[in-house]
């Protein structure tokens, strides 16, 4: 699991996840991501390469948009893969993390 | 490392496949390497594989976390079989007794502030599993997912 971080015009970061968000790839990427999350008032997750999400990664997605709404900002998913979006709406996590396919609405949601 | 024999048991010999783990969560991975093997040899759509996946590491991750292992037979075996496009997953332990039927289901939060961090796999496996079956067997706990094609599924 491969974490890269953007800085995006607007005070915008986007977070690049790719691989698998199972235990191992949640726990490779956590610290940073969390640290990241932390520290960010808009964060877009760039979800296009993630193959696979279970529930740790999901925990690990959920930790991190609560650290960023704890900073008064939004975090948001962009572009999981079919199965991938299956799976975060079956846990709900849609609700508390808005889902986008499209770059132009995901940077509209979280740079109000 | 011993398994007391006959093991597993119950599971209708159709040519299933059995795997024993030890009790790290590192042995996931060898786990899913060996599920997408039979995955594979049995070209089952790839919406049923991502179940598979999914519900295997749930159910293997919770035990691994949350069970507790009698010293002496720390292993949990994992078997898959399938039948009519149907797979069934039976994954066995000597922890103490843990049936994830008797989780509560958690209604889902009503907003990012009062969500938990975690909680979903149970979650998760009761919608992507078509049917989960417990029994406790002497000193073994004893877990059978069965997913079942689902319509339009690819």
């Amino acid at each position: 699991m491969e974490i890269i971080i953007e800085d995006l015009d607007g005070n915008i970061t986007r977070i690049v996840l790719d691989g698998r968000l199972d235990v191992a790839g949640a726990a490779a990427i956590d610290l940073r991501f969390s640290t990241v999350s932390g520290s960010r008032r808009a964060v877009i997750v760039d979800m296009a390469r993630v193959s696979f999400i279970a529930s740790m990664g999901m925990r690990t997605l959920v930790s991190g948009a609560k650290a960023v709404r704890i900073k008064g900002g939004r975090m948001v998913l962009l572009f999981p893969e079919a199965t991938v979006e299956k799976a975060l709406r079956t846990a709900s996590i849609d609700t508390l993390i808005p889902i986008f396919h499209d770059m132009a609405e995901a940077v509209a949601a979280v740079g109000a | 490392m011993t398994w007391p024999r006959p093991w597993p048991r119950s599971v209708p010999d159709t040519g299933g496949r059995s795997l024993v783990l030890r009790r790290e969560l590192a042995e996931l991975a060898r786990l899913r390497d060996w599920a997408d093997v039979f995955s594979q040899n049995l070209r089952l759509p790839g919406e049923l594989v991502f179940r598979l996946q999914l519900c295997l590491e749930e159910a293997v991750a919770n035990i691994i976390l949350h069970g507790s292992a009698a010293p002496e037979h720390p292993e949990i075996g994992v078997t898959l079989s399938e039948s009519d496009g149907a797979v069934t997953a039976a994954i066995e332990d000597q922890g103490q007794p843990f049936d994830p039927r008797e989780v509560e289901a958690r209604p889902p939060p009503a907003s990012l502030d009062e969500a938990a961090e975690g909680g979903f796999g149970i979650l998760l496996m009761r919608r992507f599993a078509s049917d989960i079956a417990y029994e406790r067997v002497g000193a073994r706990n004893r877990l059978v997912l069965r997913l079942e094609p689902r319509p339009g599924e690819a």
